[in-house]
């Protein structure tokens, strides 16, 4: 007798997960590098980073998120996990409300392997999944020389878009089926995310998304950002503009 | 190497062990009564502040947190701990600064005829003592404890050295004595020189200074600073190396030109700090060699000079302890070798330097005070990263010129007169009946806001002096040398244990997560234990318990018996 196929429930960190964009973490790591001035460079490129990331005239995309994280060049491991452990606990966690939990709960109830996807780095990921008890983790990491970070990515790394490929490949590696598999995305970059699984939905989503859901039928959970949660996601952005 | 089996080799023995009111000594002696790995412990202690050495040894039982586990395991024994003890543990009154440790010949005669091993912990850890005390503890003390050992029944030492007794080095240290076969050691810097010679030498000295200060503390410190010179001339850094090394090499020239049958066994540990499990995670007794580090990283000082390469090696006492039992156990073989030098270090195989030490420490710190309710360490001191200064502690331009800087501000302050600087009509009328209560009182209340700055700046001056010093007495060990001391012999002898007794006494160095143990268990350890000493405040030892029954007092010529001193150990 054939078994049924397993599915997965993707879920997108930043966003849907948590109201804070990637930009933010790397500048609140950066700006507790130990050298003074290590702080202030990091949390320049940070932020430059974060226009880049946000406004399409200034390039966007994997570039953006690879320069995000250069601030934290001479990052030793150390530093790098224990705040990072930090910023999740003290940040990221007292910022998942409770719709995100309540679809993790449901996604577990269904039989579907929680997977979070995090333009982040592992060090901030990988306790904030645990911490919510999600088993896999989909992130970037940091290449260290030595224990100490050189401030490039290690490849593949992610962007905001995630390469249909590579998650025909995570699927594969779970062993899941994407066609019953759900994801759960919050900005218009999570398109290709939700259009690559059977069961896609809006959570929390930018208006250009909200917009995408109404139009193919996805569902949406949360409302549509708007008021405070808008202006901080977008704020940048819209200052850049 | 052969199996050792630990409960074998020390069924039945008695061990007499010196230093018990010390840190390692408390820890060994609560690791061997909790593991019943002998048959009976004499304590040699002495008596100090109006009690004598059962009172303080008593005490130690009953309220020292490292005999914590062992009174909860026999709380319900019907003579209560004391009772348990009884046929366990006994209490010698002796000295390790007095010949013969401080021994009447009976006792003396009595422990000849019963001891097995003699384990020699005692010693005096002070970087730089007054050579008179550290001489007569570390060598003296060392060498008396060798002789008693070869006169016992058991003709075996175990002496509790340091790695650092290498001194001044780099590179690999060896796990044996520097003594050639002709009886000349070596010292760190390659001076050839004779023990004995060196011993008559270094007294020779104290006595010389001694005679010319009139003043008994200008004959202390000039006694300090001719043996630390002497010290260094040889390449140790400060009195307290020179002096373990000195035992240790007076040891063995000794026993080689006596050509005695006395066994002895070296357990040289290096920095030993707060423990990972026993007697329980984090503790750790008095100002030990990591405290005044970790508590110069919380405070406004911010360069260390350290190099950042060099390797902090650090052990945690119960890897001592365990270190120090497989040695006892290794004595014990009936095929024990003359000498056997022993290192507990971490240094060749888990490696831990100084710019992990300083990340490390400064991330505990910033989790530290990021919860702390006081607003200055909460917006201040959480965002003061220690950073590695990579220049010499007596090259340091900065703290001498802040301490000079401060110590102006100060003086300024102290000669700074209030009337000096009041108008000319509000100075005239001051004292007198014209001036206005209101004129006065703000005159004065400046004056005594000066008098209580010009006090802060003072304390603060001298808080800068002691930090530059005590980076100065750091910095042979955290910037000048990169000793990596050896541990095969050691790590050898752990991996020959069976493996029933693996879990309980395998010393396992090369386990230790650095990063778990030195946020959470170190750091919380000198929180607790240490860094309350150095601001000056006590560390509360636990609520005492009774005793139950008097600890046994070890009596000359009697097999054994109860003292008739009625210290039973309850709260004072």
């Amino acid at each position: 007798m054939e078994r049924e196929p397993r599915g997965a429930a993707f879920f997108r960190l930043e966003g849907a997960i948590t109201p804070f964009p990637a930009w933010h973490g790397a500048r609140w790591l950066s700006t507790r590098a130990a050298s003074v001035r290590r702080r202030a460079l990091g949390g320049l490129i940070s932020l430059v980073s974060a226009a880049r990331t946000s406004h399409p005239a200034l390039g966007s995309g994997l570039d953006g998120t690879r320069s995000l994280w250069r601030g934290l060049e001479q990052f030793s491991r150390d530093r790098l996990e224990v705040l990072g452990a930090d910023f999740a606990e003290t940040v990221l966690l007292p910022s998942v409300d409770d719709e995100a939990k309540r679809l993790l709960d449901l996604a577990r109830d269904a039989g579907r392997t929680p997977v979070l996807i995090a333009e982040t780095i592992a060090a901030v990921a990988v306790p904030l999944a645990s911490a919510l008890g999600i088993e896999h983790v989909v992130s970037n990491r940091l290449e260290l020389e030595d224990g100490v970070a050189t401030g490039e990515l290690a490849e593949p790394a992610l962007g905001p878009e995630l390469d249909p490929r590579r998650l025909r490949d995570i699927a594969e590696g779970l062993g899941v089926s994407l066609a019953v598999s759900a994801a759960y995305g919050a900005s218009s970059a999570d398109r290709l995310l939700l259009g690559a699984v059977g069961l896609p939905c809006g959570l929390h989503p930018d208006a250009e998304l909200a917009r995408v859901c109404r139009d193919l039928g996805w569902p949406i959970v949360g409302s549509a950002r708007s008021g405070v949660r808008q202006a901080f996601l977008d704020g940048f952005s819209e200052a850049s503009r | 190497m052969s199996e050792l089996k630990v409960r074998g080799s020390l069924a039945g023995k008695h061990v007499l062990v010196t230093g018990v009111t010390g840190f390692l000594g408390k820890v060994l002696v609560a690791f061997l009564l909790e593991h019943e790995l002998v048959a009976r412990i004499t304590v040699l202690a002495r008596g100090k502040r109006f009690k004598d050495a059962r009172a303080r040894i008593a005490e130690a039982l009953t309220r020292s947190p490292a005999f914590r586990s062992l009174r909860a395991a026999h709380a319900s024994h019907p003579g209560g701990l004391g009772g348990w003890l009884e046929g366990r543990l006994d209490v010698v009154e002796g000295d390790a600064k007095e010949p013969h440790l401080g021994l009447s010949p009976a006792v003396r005669a009595s422990l000849e005829s019963r001891i097995d091993v003699v384990v020699n912990v005692a010693g005096l850890t002070d970087f730089s003592p007054d050579p008179v005390d550290g001489l007569a503890v570390n060598v003296h003390g060392a060498l008396a404890a060798a002789e008693l050992a070869q006169a016992c029944r058991g003709r075996r030492l175990l002496h509790v050295s340091t790695c650092f007794v290498a001194g001044g080095v780099d590179g690999a240290v060896p796990e044996a004595v520097s003594l050639g076969d002709d009886g000349d050691a070596r010292s760190p810097n390659g001076t050839r020189f004779d023990p004995e010679d060196e011993l008559r030498a270094i007294e020779s000295l104290c006595r010389g200074v001694s005679g010319k200060h009139a003043d008994v503390s200008d004959a202390r410190r000039a006694r300090i600073d001719a043996g630390t010179l002497r010290a260094r001339s040889l390449g140790w850094p400060n009195l307290y190396t020179y002096g373990k090394a000195l035992a240790e090499l007076l040891i063995v020239s000794r026993q080689r030109r006596e050509r005695s049958a006395l066994r002895v066994s070296m357990l040289r540990p290096s920095i030993v700090e707060c423990a990972r499990s026993f007697p329980f995670a984090g503790w750790n007794e008095g100002v030990n060699t990591a405290a005044p580090l970790v508590w110069l990283t919380g405070t406004m000082h911010r360069r260390m000079p350290f190099s950042a390469g060099h390797v902090f090696d650090v052990v945690p006492i119960d890897e001592v302890v365990k270190g120090t039992t497989l040695a006892l156990a290794g004595l014990c073989r009936e095929d024990a070798p003359a000498l056997e030098v022993l290192q507990v270090a971490t240094g060749d195989h888990n490696p831990f330097d100084y710019r992990r030490v300083l990340d490390l420490t400064a991330l505990a710190r910033r989790r530290q005070y990021a919860r702390s309710h006081d607003a200055f360490e909460r917006v201040v001191l959480q965002h003061l990263d220690s950073v590695i200064w990579d220049v010499a502690a007596e090259d340091d331009p900065v703290l001498p010129a802040l301490k000079s800087g401060v110590r102006t501000a100060r003086d300024l302050l102290v000669g700074f007169d209030v009337e000096h600087w009041l108008p000319r009509g509000p100075r005239a009328r001051r004292g007198s009946s014209a001036s206005s209560p209101g004129e006065t009182s703000i005159a004065d209340r400046i004056q005594s806001m000066a008098g209580r700055a010009a006090k802060q700046l003072g304390q603060a001056s001298r808080t800068i002096g002691q930090v530059a010093e005590m980076l100065r007495a750091y910095q042979p060990f955290v910037f000048d040398h990169d000793p990596r001391f050896e541990t095969k012999r050691m790590r050898a002898l752990s991996a020959s244990i069976g493996a029933g007794e693996r879990a309980a006494f395998a010393v396992d160095t090369g386990s230790i997560d650095w990063r778990d143990y030195w946020m959470n268990v170190e750091i919380p350890g000198l929180d607790r234990w240490s860094l309350p000493l150095l601001r000056g405040e006590r560390v509360p030892d636990d609520e005492p318990i009774s005793l139950g029954r008097a600890l046994d007092v070890f009596a000359a010529g009697e097999e054994q018996s109860e003292g008739d001193v009625a210290y039973a150990g309850d709260a004072e």
